[in-house]
């Protein structure tokens, strides 16, 4: 009962709303990705998961218990985002930031925190506003994993980061969580480079969740399947199918379901071809939909 | 108690600036003063003394308000964005109003009783609500000291509240509520006047005072626990 839970949450910001009657679980010590469009309304699910907003309508729990008003719960999540708020206190530097965040946070590990320092070469004595949006980005991604949080949340952890700092931060992000496991959510575009180290994805799209499984099992249900547009419909009429491309009399159908031997083999007799999709194709196609084509 | 005491500690961070701020603003204003002293006759000694208490006592008012915007502005969104436990933080926010009120107050206290006990013989106006502050009675003392707390509690509440409204719903409501106050305040002119000299209706201004200090410490609490960090 260690799991997070919206039921039926709306978050909406006068006439938009980000994120539109989700009912998700969200499963203790996993890596989650949460793959979306801008304005999909990724922010705004880690900031209601982080209680940085509050739901329009439904509710946020922890096994039982309500995350509004719960400082216990409050106090088990720390949002990473690529920048910090330092409207009023622009004196403060990186060092002065971590303190404040250590007092925050109550696993933090600031041996842990010294060694990240050295790992990015940040320099802690300079103020924040000077420092390099990367840098921003590393003063996240450290409070991120040092905070030690049972939830931890990273939003777009690679913004400004060249790809030396983000292979080392994908590497650290691996070992620390062998040794430390804890619930994570990465919120990203570039889905090919962090493909590896979910354990499950979701996608969203304006504010739904289109997609909620583990990465194995997107892996083996997702699909390109490619022949006679006709053909297709027919033998296609009971799979979810996300996205159709149609050329002539010809169509590319991508498929997120189930396929059994029998239909492979009946593919093969009927000369429909098929083959794997990755992850950042899928998304594409999911996001694409079906009806607008 | 340790994750709150950590989060006094995090919002002294950020009160530093104001601190630092208000303390050059009171020591420019006293050198000049003091200047008087040094180019001036005999008097000089005692107008500065003057000076001296009326400054720290304008100033405190005005710190205790910066503090309060500073608070709503500043440090309530960057510790919320550190997912800092907010009845924690609102407590502490309640908590360190009142703390500065009486700290403020007990230094205004000291300073103006010093400033016009009857050995140093000024002869300014030292009728407060009624009261004359330069009999150094204790009880006196006392009772200007707990009117004088309330006031300036109520004041940091309002000016949080404000704030907190500024900052959730945009600054032409604080522009809004700043007017509004200003004109009640020029229509109630006379009658504060009465009340701030010879406590006129004192019993009245301490029950509004009380109710009104409540309301906006229930609001704020309110609204610190349901902040929306969304920058």
């Amino acid at each position: 009962m260690d799991n997070w839970r919206f039921e039926g949450v709306t978050k909406a910001f006068e006439e938009t709303t980000a994120i539109d009657n989700i009912t998700l679980e969200i499963e203790k010590n996993k890596i989650y990705g949460l793959i979306g469009r801008n304005g999909a309304g990724k922010t705004t699910l880690l900031k209601l998961l982080a209680s940085q907003l509050q739901p329009t309508r439904g509710v946020i729990k922890k096994g039982d218990a309500f995350l509004r008003h719960n400082d216990e719960l409050t106090g088990q999540a720390c949002l990473a985002r690529e920048t910090i708020n330092i409207k009023g206190i622009l004196n403060f530097n990186a060092q002065k930031i971590f303190t404040i965040a250590s007092r925050i946070y109550p696993k933090w590990d600031n041996d842990y925190c010294n060694r990240l320092i050295r790992e990015f070469n940040l320099d802690i004595k300079k103020k924040y506003i000077k420092l390099s949006k990367g840098m921003h980005t590393v003063i996240g991604l450290i409070i991120g994993l040092a905070g030690r949080a049972p939830l931890t949340l990273f939003d777009e952890p690679y913004v400004g980061l060249d790809p030396v700092y983000r292979e080392l931060f994908y590497e650290l992000l691996v070992d620390d969580y062998e040794k430390n496991p804890k619930t994570m959510v990465i919120s990203s575009h570039l889905i090919n480079e962090l493909e590896n180290l979910f354990e499950r994805v979701l996608i969203i799209e304006q504010g739904k969740i289109l997609l909620n499984e583990d990465l194995e099992t997107i892996k083996n249900k997702a699909r390109i399947i490619t022949g006679d547009r006709n053909i297709l419909e027919q033998v296609l009429k009971n799979k979810r199918v996300v996205h159709k491309q149609l050329t002539g009399r010809m169509a590319e159908y991508t498929v997120l379901d189930t396929l059994t031997e029998q239909e492979l083999e009946l593919f093969k007799q009927r000369d429909i071809d098929y083959s794997s999709i990755d992850l950042q194709k899928l998304f594409v196609n999911l996001a694409k939909g079906v009806e607008k084509q | 108690m340790k994750i709150s005491k950590n989060i006094r500690k995090s919002l002294f961070e950020v009160e530093k600036i104001s601190l630092l701020i208000i303390s050059v603003v009171v020591l420019v204003n006293l050198g000049a003063n003091g200047l008087v002293v040094l180019l001036s006759d005999a008097e000089a000694t005692s107008y500065f003394i003057q000076q001296l208490a009326s400054n720290i006592t304008l100033f405190g008012f005005i710190y205790l308000m910066m503090y309060s915007i500073n608070q709503a502005i500043t440090a309530i969104p960057f510790l919320v964005s550190l997912n800092c436990r907010r009845k924690s933080l609102a407590k502490n926010v309640m908590f360190n109003g009142l703390t500065r009120s009486l700290f403020i107050t007990l230094i205004i206290i000291f300073i103006n009783a010093i400033v016009f006990a009857p050995e140093i013989g000024l002869d300014s106006v030292t009728g407060i609500i009624g009261f004359n502050i330069s009999s150094n009675n204790p009880v006196i003392l006392l009772t200007i000291a707990v009117i004088f707390c309330m006031l300036l509690y109520f004041i940091y509440s309002l000016t949080t509240f404000i704030s907190l409204l500024g900052v959730k719903y945009g600054w032409e409501y604080v522009l809004t509520a700043v007017f509004i106050i200003l004109g009640t305040c020029f229509l109630l002119f006379r009658p504060i006047v009465l009340l701030f000299i010879f406590g006129r209706q004192l019993n009245l201004f301490i029950f509004l005072v009380l109710i009104l200090t409540a309301i906006f410490s229930l609001i704020n609490y309110r609204s610190i626990v349901d902040f929306e960090y969304k920058y």
